[in-house]
């Protein structure tokens, strides 16, 4: 248990990281999709395939430093100013540029009738068949 | 790298491992089985042996089939899916998701006629066991999201720690050692032996799960707003046949499936033996045929870099499109994953057994035994209720599942009340003398035992052939584990001094 608490700040520090992978991933696909045409989805998709490589190793940072003071108050600094930055950019009117592209082969289900439970009723989420990719 | 890092990524390493390992081992161990699920279906259904392989689906076989996807529009039921013969299943599919599976009607592709199979989930549920532990979405795939996370910052961290030491590693394992060390050997052997496909396998399922492990907030987060469910019809009244030359013209693929929704029907056609998922549909209309659209997705004439890097994390973690040879090698590594994780968390219960002969360790080593060998026990008693219980109309798949996790739970609480070596025993000698006889159940249960011979003897023989192997493997780890554990306690407890390698262990620690 002692060792628990001697690791916890940098434990909260790599919790923090993640949150602040997020937040400023969140940042920058709004801000990257209001610069250019991309859709959102599409810059979504994009962050998603560069950051998720990197995550693991950024989120192991606090435990490779010497100072638990610095594991903790950067990323939690990091965190913050993440969060800060969007709520600026949520409070400011959407950009000419961004938007928000509807899925190209939603499927349009028939409403259930009583006799259907509703988990039998694949929504837009529904997974495609066995390993297939989203629509 | 000092030792305070190497002692501070040690921690990570053990305490991450302990959080997550058993939900780590599930998805390990289920998802290896679904590489195979395909065929672990086709086993559950020794009725579809009739079809021979490679068959074509004829303009009959789709005519009925968009017959009977007209009468389950009619009776209001929502859209499925057509699941095309191909190299792998030669039959022709009626799927609808109930939420964790995709089940339904299977058709003979040469005349349409409807085989007498049972309803099972077959091979996906253990698909739906990896992708969401069976936790209803999206919860399910946020906790595996989780999981995944972790297990790659546990893979991370066992790479720095074992950094020093991965050549040395990887010619170790020293049979005669104390059992902790034994463990440690084969846990860092199956770690370093597949280090790539660890890494390979880990970095793509995190990118299967960026969605949930990397969620995006605010404006850039928003979900474009649901269609407006309207009660529309969805089966195509278009013959369905020049639908599919069509897309053969037009991708230069061999069609999957197909999917419904009112007014549309989009073929998907991938290309085979690739390592990425390069996936085409073209959407055509329901009621003349005409084409849409022009070809999208990672196999289209023109994919964007970013479709094209996702299609190959998809082809890599699920192995679909690959050829048999390599998806046996992806079987290999997946076992390899499994037994790192199953005998790093059997090293964490032996090296506190040898501190602390009671307490939690002791409880945790028990629900340990349930754990790990009930897992392997559920699913060779899933594949036993298959052939054994009785047809229980739509029900019938929760017969399966159910008994599933019904035997997984007796096994915890079996190994949680007797001592943990008699839980071992007992649960492992059940998946000997169960996997040895899977060949005989599947001789005895099966309708044509000469049409499993003659159009599928390499699927029959392969699931029959790995349940024995499973049964020779958990009888030799029940008739010779114990026997191990034994003598090294015994030298011990004799008051002789503990091993060379035991002692350097005690002192260098993981």
């Amino acid at each position: 248990m002692s060792e628990l608490r001697a690791h916890a700040p940098r434990l909260a520090g790599a919790l923090c990281l993640w949150a602040a992978l997020v937040l400023w991933g969140s940042d920058a696909i709004d801000f990257y999709s209001s610069l250019t045409t991309l859709p959102l989805r599409e810059s979504a998709q994009i962050y998603r395939l560069c950051v998720t490589a990197a995550a693991a190793p950024f989120m192991m940072w606090p435990f490779l430093v010497r100072s638990r003071r610095l594991a903790f108050w950067l990323p939690l600094g990091a965190m913050l100013g993440g969060a800060a930055v969007l709520a600026m950019t949520q409070a400011l009117p959407p950009a000419a540029g961004a938007r928000v592209k509807p899925a190209p082969m939603a499927l349009v289900v028939p409403l259930p009738t009583p006799a259907q439970t509703p988990s039998a009723v694949p929504g837009p989420d529904a997974p495609p068949p066995r390993g297939a990719t989203a629509p | 790298m000092t030792p305070e890092t190497r002692a501070r990524l040690s921690w990570l390493h053990r305490w991450a491992g302990l959080v997550s390992s058993w939900a780590i081992y599930t998805m390990t161990l289920t998802g290896t089985l679904a590489v195979f699920d395909t065929e672990l279906t086709r086993w559950m259904q020794p009725q579809t042996a009739t079809v021979p392989a490679r068959s074509m689906a004829t303009p009959a076989a789709l005519e009925q089939a968009r017959q009977m996807l007209a009468q389950d529009d009619a009776n209001g039921l929502p859209p499925a899916f057509l699941r095309l013969p191909g190299p792998r299943d030669p039959t022709l599919r009626i799927e609808r998701f109930d939420g964790h599976a995709f089940s339904g009607p299977v058709l003979d592709p040469r005349d349409g006629h409807v085989i007498t199979a049972p309803r099972t989930e077959g091979g996906t549920f253990f698909f739906d066991l990896h992708y969401s532990l069976r936790v209803p979405r999206p919860w399910g795939q946020r906790l595996v999201a989780a999981f995944t996370f972790v297990f790659a910052i546990e893979l991370l961290g066992g790479i720095l720690i074992h950094l020093a030491r991965v050549i040395p590693d990887y010619f170790t394992l020293r049979l005669r050692a104390a059992l902790p060390r034994f463990l440690l050997d084969v846990h860092v052997l199956t770690g370093t032996a597949v280090l790539p496909f660890h890494v390979m396998v880990t970095y793509t399922g995190l990118i299967l799960a960026a969605g949930n492990a990397l969620p995006v907030l605010g404006r850039a987060g928003e979900t474009p707003p649901p269609r407006p469910t309207v009660a529309a019809h969805w089966a195509p009244t278009t013959p369905l046949a020049p639908l599919l030359e069509q897309t053969r013209a037009l991708s230069g693929h061999e069609p999957e499936h197909l999917r419904f929704s009112p007014g549309q029907v989009a073929v998907f056609a991938t290309r085979p033996g690739s390592l990425a998922l390069d996936r085409v549909s073209i959407p055509f209309d329901a009621t003349t045929g005409r084409v849409l659209g022009p070809p999208a997705g990672p196999g289209a004439p023109r994919p964007d870099l970013a479709q094209q890097a996702t299609a190959l994390a998809h082809g890599l973690h699920m192995g679909r499109t690959m050829e048999p040879t390599l998806r046996w090698f992806w079987f290999v590594g997946g076992l390899a994953s499994t037994a790192m994780v199953a005998t790093g968390l059997l090293f964490y219960t032996a090296r506190r057994r040898a501190s602390a002969a009671s307490g939690p360790a002791v409880v945790f080593e028990r629900l340990n035994a349930g754990v790990l060998t009930g897992l392997p026990c559920a699913c060779l008693v899933y594949l036993y209720l298959n052939r054994l219980a009785p047809p229980a109309g739509p029900a019938w798949p929760n017969v399966e599942v159910g008994g599933f996790f019904a035997t997984w739970l007796g096994c915890v609480v079996l190994s949680s009340l007797v001592a943990p070596r008699q839980g071992w025993r007992a649960i492992l000698a059940g998946i000997a003398l169960m996997g040895l006889a899977t060949p005989v159940l599947d001789m005895a249960t099966a309708p044509d035992a000469r049409a499993e011979f003659s159009t599928s003897f390499g699927l029959f023989a392969g699931v029959d052939g790995l349940c024995m192997l499973a049964g020779i493997v958990a009888g030799a780890i029940a008739v010779y584990g114990p026997r191990l554990g034994r003598a090294r306690h015994g030298k011990n407890r004799q008051g002789h001094a503990p091993a060379p390698a035991e002692a350097s262990h005690k002192k260098a620690g993981p």
